[in-house]
């Protein structure tokens, strides 16, 4: 199987997994040109699946001697499964402390999910200077955490990163987070519930399951997690929601006064449950982390 | 005598927010409580700086509709919440369609449902008082005035005392609204 990881954030474009059916792995990032979290938990989190089937894996890292100390200073490569062959050329690791601004690719599981809520928590807030859109946005992002912690969960475990962008150095001050686990998916949590034991289409299970009320467990007033992590990411700001599962993908766009789904299918098969949040404030917003641009 | 109690949240973190931990606080709860009789109990979230609605519902919310307060003589008030985490509270509350009384700026309001905050605010002016009393003050009947206490006292709104040596023949109550005040939470925090 390869993975091509071309230019920009190729995860939330196009690039999938190709020549499923092989017994061996090649993540291919020799022409990418810019990582966002989506592509850096991805990456470990479809090598952790393969290794687990016994495959061997290969990356193979960015020419781009910039992308691929990205690579390093986010912690891909430390995360990546024991046996993992890396290739290309590295700069020197340079760690200046980015505390304030992200949170390199970290395991996640059942463990410590609550002590990474606190650092997520205190991240996030300080981001958005204590307002109520910081609140909002580590909601959503404690939401997907809780998701992939609970019914995502697998021995393999799940893997997230956070980017902070104040707009110094891109186009708009935002937050983007995600989070990947390796667990049973969507339409199969779902299914544990009489009531949706019939889907059968990964993209229309996801989007069910971002309806209120819809949940894997049946009479508990509960599936509520990600109809709230985007309702509150829209009552104070702008957000972009993207969960890939099995053979579906579903794109959420919410503004306070829009919201947008948008159901897909793929040609490859995400095993597991993807979720991309990008929270942006209100173009009229006016905390400090705008008036930083 | 009652015996007031406060629960501090912030114990479980400043960022709560998993169903698992909601979990785990609302058994130190059950602890806290026991079989204990007339505990004024205080939901303390000062120093919590945002949780989420998940685990909202499964600290708060599942522990409100798990106990018949007034079967035990309990009165049950939150207070500490930041605008964010109202906000969580009563989404939550809403959604078990339950009640809760909340302390805010040493004021008490009652949140979760229109005609039962309606009918504790009325129970607050009166502060200690009988079913007529509050019958009289709301122009309801006897019957109605019984059912709005009857589910106050379950929410731990009120308490609800018996009067003795009742001339008017057959059980008489008294009810007294929630405390208005916090315990001292040091002294009082939950066994380890």
């Amino acid at each position: 199987m390869e993975l091509v990881l071309l230019g920009d954030k190729p995860l939330t474009q196009g690039a999938f997994l190709s020549g499923e059916g092989s017994d061996s792995l090649v993540i291919d990032a020799t022409r990418l040109t810019f990582a966002c979290p989506l592509d850096l938990v991805g990456i470990v989190a479809t090598a952790f699946w393969a290794s687990d089937a016994a495959f061997p894996v290969t990356l193979r890292l960015p020419a781009d001697l910039d992308v691929a100390a990205y690579l390093q200073r986010m912690d891909v490569l430390r995360q990546m499964p024991p046996r993992t062959q890396i290739l290309g050329r590295l700069p020197p690791d340079v760690r200046a402390d980015r505390g304030a601004s992200l949170l390199e690719v970290t395991p996640l599981n059942d463990k410590n999910v609550n002590d990474l809520d606190e650092r997520v928590g205190a991240l996030v807030t300080d981001f958005y200077q204590g307002s109520s859109a910081g609140a909002a946005a580590f909601l959503a992002c404690s939401e997907l955490m809780s998701n992939a912690t609970e019914h995502g969960t697998s021995e393999r475990g799940a893997f997230l990163a956070i980017q902070l962008h104040t707009g110094t150095s891109t186009d708009e001050a935002r937050l983007e987070f995600a989070v990947c686990d390796t667990g049973m998916g969507v339409m199969n949590h779902l299914r544990r519930n009489p009531r949706y034991a019939l889907l059968n289409r990964d993209e229309l299970a996801i989007a069910r399951a971002l309806k209120a009320g819809v949940s894997g467990v049946d009479n508990d007033r509960r599936g509520h997690g990600l109809s709230d992590a985007i309702g509150q990411g829209r009552r104070h700001g702008r957000v972009d929601l993207r969960i890939r599962s099995g053979t579906g993908e579903v794109r959420v766009a919410g503004t306070p006064s829009r919201r947008t789904m948008r159901p897909s299918s793929r040609s490859d098969r995400t095993n597991g449950t993807w979720a991309w949040l990008t929270h942006r404030l209100p173009a009229s917003s006016e905390t400090m982390v705008q008036s930083e641009k | 005598m009652s015996q007031p109690t406060s629960f501090r949240v912030v114990q479980l973190g400043k960022y709560p927010a998993t169903r698992s931990l909601g979990q785990d606080g609302r058994s130190r709860l059950d602890d806290l409580l026991g079989e204990r009789e007339d505990v004024d109990l205080t939901i303390d979230f000062s120093g919590v700086k945002v949780m989420n609605i998940s685990f909202a519902d499964e600290f708060l919310g599942k522990f409100l509709t798990s106990h018949d307060f007034s079967s035990h003589g309990t009165t049950v008030k939150v207070t500490g919440l930041s605008p964010d985490n109202r906000y969580s509270v009563v989404v939550c509350v809403e959604r078990r369609q339950c009640q809760v009384v909340v302390l805010d700026e040493g004021k008490l309001v009652l949140v979760g449902d229109k005609m039962l905050a309606d009918t504790f605010a009325t129970a607050l002016q009166l502060r200690s008082f009988r079913a007529n009393d509050l019958g009289e003050a709301m122009r309801l009947t006897s019957q109605n005035a019984n059912n709005r206490l009857r589910r106050l006292t379950e929410v731990g709104a009120l308490r609800k005392g018996q009067v003795t040596g009742s001339t008017r023949g057959g059980r008489e109550y008294t009810y007294e609204v929630v405390p208005d005040d916090v315990a001292d939470s040091e002294q009082l925090a939950p066994a380890s």
